[in-house]
Protein backbone atom coordinates (compact mmCIF):
# COMPACT_ATOMS: atom_id res chain seq x y z
CA UNK A 1 0.00 0.00 0.00
CA UNK A 2 1.55 3.38 -0.88
CA UNK A 3 2.46 5.97 1.96
CA UNK A 4 -0.75 8.63 2.25
CA UNK A 5 -0.48 9.11 5.48
CA UNK A 6 -0.66 13.25 6.38
CA UNK A 7 3.22 13.29 7.40
CA UNK A 8 5.96 15.04 5.85
CA UNK A 9 8.75 12.32 5.17
CA UNK A 10 11.17 13.87 8.10
CA UNK A 11 7.99 13.65 10.43
CA UNK A 12 7.08 10.36 9.24
CA UNK A 13 10.69 9.00 9.60
CA UNK A 14 10.47 10.88 12.99
CA UNK A 15 7.34 8.76 14.24
CA UNK A 16 9.08 5.37 12.81
CA UNK A 17 12.57 5.64 14.85
CA UNK A 18 11.06 6.80 17.96
CA UNK A 19 8.61 3.81 17.54
CA UNK A 20 11.58 1.42 16.97
CA UNK A 21 13.40 2.71 19.68
CA UNK A 22 9.83 1.95 21.92
CA UNK A 23 8.81 -1.25 20.51
CA UNK A 24 12.64 -2.45 21.71
CA UNK A 25 11.63 -2.05 24.96
CA UNK A 26 8.47 -3.69 24.42
CA UNK A 27 10.12 -6.67 23.02
CA UNK A 28 12.60 -6.80 25.83
CA UNK A 29 9.50 -7.45 27.81
CA UNK A 30 8.26 -9.72 25.34
CA UNK A 31 11.41 -12.02 25.30
CA UNK A 32 11.06 -11.91 29.09
CA UNK A 33 7.60 -12.96 29.11
CA UNK A 34 8.53 -15.68 26.57
CA UNK A 35 12.10 -15.95 27.81
CA UNK A 36 13.03 -16.24 24.13
CA UNK A 37 14.90 -14.25 22.11
CA UNK A 38 12.63 -11.39 19.97
CA UNK A 39 13.29 -10.54 16.63
CA UNK A 40 12.34 -6.90 15.66
CA UNK A 41 11.25 -5.84 12.53
CA UNK A 42 11.05 -1.97 11.42
CA UNK A 43 7.69 -0.48 12.21
CA UNK A 44 4.88 0.95 9.12
CA UNK A 45 3.38 3.72 9.71
CA UNK A 46 -0.10 3.90 7.00
CA UNK A 47 -2.88 5.62 6.90
CA UNK A 48 -6.28 3.59 6.78
CA UNK A 49 -9.95 3.78 6.86
CA UNK A 50 -11.56 2.12 9.82
CA UNK A 51 -13.49 -0.48 8.05
CA UNK A 52 -10.31 -1.81 7.04
CA UNK A 53 -8.25 -2.60 9.78
CA UNK A 54 -6.97 -5.76 8.64
CA UNK A 55 -5.38 -3.82 6.24
CA UNK A 56 -2.82 -2.73 8.65
CA UNK A 57 -2.18 -6.14 9.72
CA UNK A 58 -0.40 -7.07 7.02
CA UNK A 59 2.18 -9.19 9.37
CA UNK A 60 -0.18 -11.41 10.64
CA UNK A 61 -2.40 -12.19 7.54
CA UNK A 62 -1.14 -15.65 7.48
CA UNK A 63 -4.95 -17.26 6.71
CA UNK A 64 -4.86 -18.29 10.11
CA UNK A 65 -7.56 -17.38 12.75
CA UNK A 66 -6.56 -14.91 15.00
CA UNK A 67 -7.45 -13.51 18.66
CA UNK A 68 -7.29 -9.27 19.39
CA UNK A 69 -7.44 -7.17 22.70
CA UNK A 70 -7.54 -3.41 22.59
CA UNK A 71 -6.31 -1.26 24.92
CA UNK A 72 -7.58 2.45 24.92
CA UNK A 73 -5.06 5.42 25.79
CA UNK A 74 -5.61 9.24 25.65
CA UNK A 75 -2.71 11.24 23.58
CA UNK A 76 -3.59 15.03 24.10
CA UNK A 77 -7.44 14.34 24.90
CA UNK A 78 -7.76 12.12 22.19
CA UNK A 79 -8.72 8.71 22.35
CA UNK A 80 -6.57 6.56 20.51
CA UNK A 81 -6.10 2.67 20.84
CA UNK A 82 -3.07 0.01 20.95
CA UNK A 83 -4.71 -3.44 19.46
CA UNK A 84 -2.72 -6.27 20.13
CA UNK A 85 -3.44 -9.30 17.47
CA UNK A 86 -2.28 -12.88 17.36
CA UNK A 87 -2.54 -15.66 15.53
CA UNK A 88 -3.62 -19.20 16.39
CA UNK A 89 -0.65 -21.09 16.48
CA UNK A 90 1.40 -18.23 18.09
CA UNK A 91 -1.17 -18.15 20.86
CA UNK A 92 -0.64 -22.01 21.51
CA UNK A 93 2.75 -21.25 21.61
CA UNK A 94 2.64 -18.33 23.78
CA UNK A 95 0.68 -20.82 26.26
CA UNK A 96 3.16 -22.75 26.19
CA UNK A 97 5.90 -20.50 26.65
CA UNK A 98 4.36 -19.13 29.90
CA UNK A 99 3.37 -22.47 30.92
CA UNK A 100 -0.58 -21.75 31.27
CA UNK A 101 -3.00 -24.19 30.36
CA UNK A 102 -5.28 -22.93 28.80
CA UNK A 103 -8.78 -24.71 28.41
CA UNK A 104 -11.62 -22.60 28.53
CA UNK A 105 -12.02 -18.51 27.37
CA UNK A 106 -11.54 -17.29 30.50
CA UNK A 107 -8.07 -18.77 30.73
CA UNK A 108 -7.44 -17.75 27.15
CA UNK A 109 -9.05 -13.95 27.61
CA UNK A 110 -6.43 -13.36 31.01
CA UNK A 111 -3.16 -14.77 29.19
CA UNK A 112 -4.16 -12.05 26.15
CA UNK A 113 -4.50 -9.31 28.38
CA UNK A 114 -1.33 -9.83 29.86
CA UNK A 115 -0.06 -9.95 26.27
CA UNK A 116 -1.22 -6.69 25.27
CA UNK A 117 -0.28 -5.50 29.06
CA UNK A 118 3.24 -6.36 28.80
CA UNK A 119 3.26 -4.96 24.94
CA UNK A 120 1.30 -1.85 25.42
CA UNK A 121 2.20 -0.36 28.68
CA UNK A 122 6.09 -1.23 27.76
CA UNK A 123 6.04 0.63 24.17
CA UNK A 124 3.77 3.23 24.96
CA UNK A 125 5.74 4.30 28.00
CA UNK A 126 8.92 4.64 25.78
CA UNK A 127 6.97 6.22 23.04
CA UNK A 128 5.74 9.04 25.97
CA UNK A 129 8.94 9.48 27.60
CA UNK A 130 10.37 10.69 24.34
CA UNK A 131 7.36 12.43 23.12
CA UNK A 132 7.81 14.00 26.67
CA UNK A 133 4.20 13.90 27.19
CA UNK A 134 1.53 11.61 29.01
CA UNK A 135 0.02 8.54 27.31
CA UNK A 136 -2.89 7.05 29.64
CA UNK A 137 -3.23 3.80 29.46
CA UNK A 138 -6.73 1.95 29.99
CA UNK A 139 -7.49 -1.61 30.98
CA UNK A 140 -7.57 -4.20 28.00
CA UNK A 141 -10.41 -5.88 26.63
CA UNK A 142 -10.11 -8.88 24.63
CA UNK A 143 -12.63 -8.24 21.26
CA UNK A 144 -12.07 -11.11 19.22
CA UNK A 145 -11.04 -15.12 20.52
CA UNK A 146 -10.32 -17.50 17.30
CA UNK A 147 -12.04 -15.29 14.38
CA UNK A 148 -10.24 -15.05 10.73
CA UNK A 149 -8.63 -11.78 10.51
CA UNK A 150 -11.27 -10.13 8.09
CA UNK A 151 -13.61 -10.63 10.49
CA UNK A 152 -11.92 -8.58 12.65
CA UNK A 153 -13.85 -4.96 13.47
CA UNK A 154 -12.95 -2.65 16.40
CA UNK A 155 -16.10 -1.16 16.96
CA UNK A 156 -14.74 2.00 19.04
CA UNK A 157 -13.58 3.47 15.82
CA UNK A 158 -16.14 2.88 13.51
CA UNK A 159 -17.04 6.38 13.83
CA UNK A 160 -13.55 7.37 12.52
CA UNK A 161 -12.97 9.24 9.27
CA UNK A 162 -9.99 7.41 8.74
CA UNK A 163 -7.02 7.17 10.67
CA UNK A 164 -3.22 6.59 11.46
CA UNK A 165 -1.61 3.24 12.33
CA UNK A 166 1.80 2.01 13.27
CA UNK A 167 2.18 -2.07 13.00
CA UNK A 168 4.62 -3.23 15.29
CA UNK A 169 5.57 -6.58 14.44
CA UNK A 170 7.53 -8.99 16.89
CA UNK A 171 8.23 -12.58 15.86
CA UNK A 172 9.92 -15.31 18.10
CA UNK A 173 13.52 -16.92 16.22
CA UNK A 174 12.93 -20.42 16.07
CA UNK A 175 8.99 -20.56 16.64
CA UNK A 176 5.91 -19.74 14.15
CA UNK A 177 5.05 -17.35 17.10
CA UNK A 178 3.97 -13.89 15.24
CA UNK A 179 1.99 -10.96 16.90
CA UNK A 180 1.13 -7.38 15.79
CA UNK A 181 1.16 -4.49 17.51
CA UNK A 182 -1.01 -2.02 15.88
CA UNK A 183 -1.31 1.76 17.69
CA UNK A 184 -4.43 3.57 16.10
CA UNK A 185 -4.84 7.12 16.03
CA UNK A 186 -7.86 9.24 15.11
CA UNK A 187 -7.69 11.76 12.13
CA UNK A 188 -8.10 14.73 14.98
CA UNK A 189 -4.94 13.56 16.72
CA UNK A 190 -2.74 14.12 13.69
CA UNK A 191 -2.24 17.79 14.11
CA UNK A 192 -0.69 17.18 17.49
CA UNK A 193 1.32 14.30 16.45
CA UNK A 194 2.58 16.46 14.13
CA UNK A 195 3.74 19.44 16.41
CA UNK A 196 5.20 17.09 19.07
CA UNK A 197 7.06 15.30 16.23
CA UNK A 198 8.30 18.67 15.01
CA UNK A 199 9.73 19.79 18.33
CA UNK A 200 11.61 16.43 18.49
CA UNK A 201 13.20 16.69 14.60
CA UNK A 202 13.83 21.02 15.61
CA UNK A 203 15.81 20.10 18.65
CA UNK B 1 42.02 14.60 7.76
CA UNK B 2 40.27 13.18 10.66
CA UNK B 3 39.26 9.55 11.40
CA UNK B 4 37.07 8.14 9.18
CA UNK B 5 33.71 7.29 10.58
CA UNK B 6 30.83 5.53 9.61
CA UNK B 7 27.13 6.65 11.28
CA UNK B 8 24.73 3.43 9.50
CA UNK B 9 21.41 4.08 10.21
CA UNK B 10 18.07 3.57 8.05
CA UNK B 11 16.48 6.86 10.31
CA UNK B 12 17.50 10.51 8.87
CA UNK B 13 16.32 11.17 12.81
CA UNK B 14 18.70 8.93 14.50
CA UNK B 15 21.40 9.46 12.11
CA UNK B 16 21.25 13.68 13.37
CA UNK B 17 21.14 11.99 16.87
CA UNK B 18 24.58 10.38 16.72
CA UNK B 19 25.97 13.57 14.74
CA UNK B 20 25.02 15.82 17.20
CA UNK B 21 26.22 13.27 20.19
CA UNK B 22 29.55 13.77 19.07
CA UNK B 23 32.14 14.62 21.30
CA UNK B 24 32.90 18.78 20.42
CA UNK B 25 36.12 19.15 18.37
CA UNK B 26 36.35 15.55 17.87
CA UNK B 27 37.93 15.12 14.39
CA UNK B 28 36.42 12.43 12.60
CA UNK B 29 35.33 12.31 8.82
CA UNK B 30 31.49 11.59 8.49
CA UNK B 31 30.06 9.15 6.25
CA UNK B 32 26.71 8.38 6.53
CA UNK B 33 24.62 4.76 5.50
CA UNK B 34 20.91 4.44 5.22
CA UNK B 35 21.25 0.15 5.39
CA UNK B 36 23.46 -2.45 5.95
CA UNK B 37 24.52 -2.76 2.28
CA UNK B 38 25.12 0.66 1.70
CA UNK B 39 27.05 0.19 5.13
CA UNK B 40 29.37 -2.74 4.30
CA UNK B 41 30.32 -1.01 0.94
CA UNK B 42 31.28 1.93 2.51
CA UNK B 43 33.48 -0.57 5.29
CA UNK B 44 35.19 -1.67 1.89
CA UNK B 45 35.50 1.60 0.74
CA UNK B 46 37.96 2.69 3.72
CA UNK B 47 35.45 5.10 5.30
CA UNK B 48 35.11 2.85 8.04
CA UNK B 49 37.79 3.06 10.91
CA UNK B 50 35.05 3.26 13.36
CA UNK B 51 31.23 2.68 12.86
CA UNK B 52 28.28 3.46 14.72
CA UNK B 53 25.78 0.82 13.43
CA UNK B 54 22.12 0.49 13.84
CA UNK B 55 20.68 -3.25 14.23
CA UNK B 56 17.15 -3.31 13.01
CA UNK B 57 17.67 -1.78 8.89
CA UNK B 58 16.03 -2.65 5.59
CA UNK B 59 18.04 -4.79 3.26
CA UNK B 60 21.27 -5.94 5.23
CA UNK B 61 20.37 -5.22 9.39
CA UNK B 62 23.32 -4.83 11.53
CA UNK B 63 24.05 -8.44 12.71
CA UNK B 64 24.79 -9.37 9.20
CA UNK B 65 26.99 -5.97 9.03
CA UNK B 66 29.09 -7.22 11.93
CA UNK B 67 28.99 -10.80 10.26
CA UNK B 68 30.19 -9.03 6.72
CA UNK B 69 33.01 -7.08 8.54
CA UNK B 70 34.26 -10.20 10.94
CA UNK B 71 34.57 -12.52 7.54
CA UNK B 72 35.65 -10.30 4.91
CA UNK B 73 38.55 -9.14 8.11
CA UNK B 74 37.97 -5.27 8.49
CA UNK B 75 39.66 -3.78 11.04
CA UNK B 76 36.73 -1.50 12.19
CA UNK B 77 35.65 -0.15 15.87
CA UNK B 78 32.18 -0.74 15.91
CA UNK B 79 30.12 0.73 18.07
CA UNK B 80 25.88 -0.77 18.00
CA UNK B 81 23.25 2.02 19.05
CA UNK B 82 20.02 0.07 18.79
CA UNK B 83 16.40 0.16 20.67
CA UNK B 84 16.90 -3.12 20.29
CA UNK B 85 17.82 -3.64 24.16
CA UNK B 86 17.30 -7.88 24.59
CA UNK B 87 20.17 -8.71 26.84
CA UNK B 88 20.73 -11.12 24.26
CA UNK B 89 21.06 -8.49 21.33
CA UNK B 90 24.09 -7.09 23.29
CA UNK B 91 25.97 -10.15 23.69
CA UNK B 92 24.97 -11.39 20.18
CA UNK B 93 27.00 -8.40 18.82
CA UNK B 94 29.86 -8.55 21.00
CA UNK B 95 30.31 -11.63 20.21
CA UNK B 96 29.93 -11.01 16.59
CA UNK B 97 33.09 -8.26 17.54
CA UNK B 98 31.41 -5.23 18.45
CA UNK B 99 33.21 -3.15 20.86
CA UNK B 100 30.46 -1.81 22.67
CA UNK B 101 26.59 -1.39 22.71
CA UNK B 102 24.60 1.56 23.34
CA UNK B 103 21.08 1.92 23.71
CA UNK B 104 18.55 4.04 22.01
CA UNK B 105 17.74 6.98 22.29
CA UNK B 106 21.42 8.21 21.71
CA UNK B 107 22.86 11.29 23.56
CA UNK B 108 26.29 13.33 24.22
CA UNK B 109 26.91 11.77 27.76
CA UNK B 110 26.16 8.08 26.58
CA UNK B 111 28.75 8.45 23.72
CA UNK B 112 31.39 10.29 25.54
CA UNK B 113 31.29 7.76 28.23
CA UNK B 114 31.80 5.06 25.98
CA UNK B 115 35.01 6.71 23.53
CA UNK B 116 36.14 7.42 26.98
CA UNK B 117 36.31 4.19 28.64
CA UNK B 118 37.48 2.52 25.97
CA UNK B 119 40.34 5.32 25.25
CA UNK B 120 38.90 6.58 21.75
CA UNK B 121 38.90 10.21 22.57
Amino acid sequence: MPYTAPFTEEQRDCLQELTNVAMGAAGESLAAFTKTFVNLSIPVVRAFLPSEISAGLARVKTGENVSAVVQPFLLSGHECFALVVITESSFTDLAQFTGRWVDNEVVAGELLADLARTLNSTCLNGMSEMMDMALDLESPDVIALNIALEQLQLQDIAGWDSAISIEINYHLEDHPFNCDLLLLFPDQAVDDIRMILDSMINV
Amino acid sequence: MGIPLLICDDSNMARKQVTRSLPDGWDVDITYATNGVEGIEAVREGHAEMLFLDLTMPEMDGYEVLEHIKAEGHKSIVIVISGDIQPEARERVLKLGALEFIKKPINKEKLENVLQMYGLI
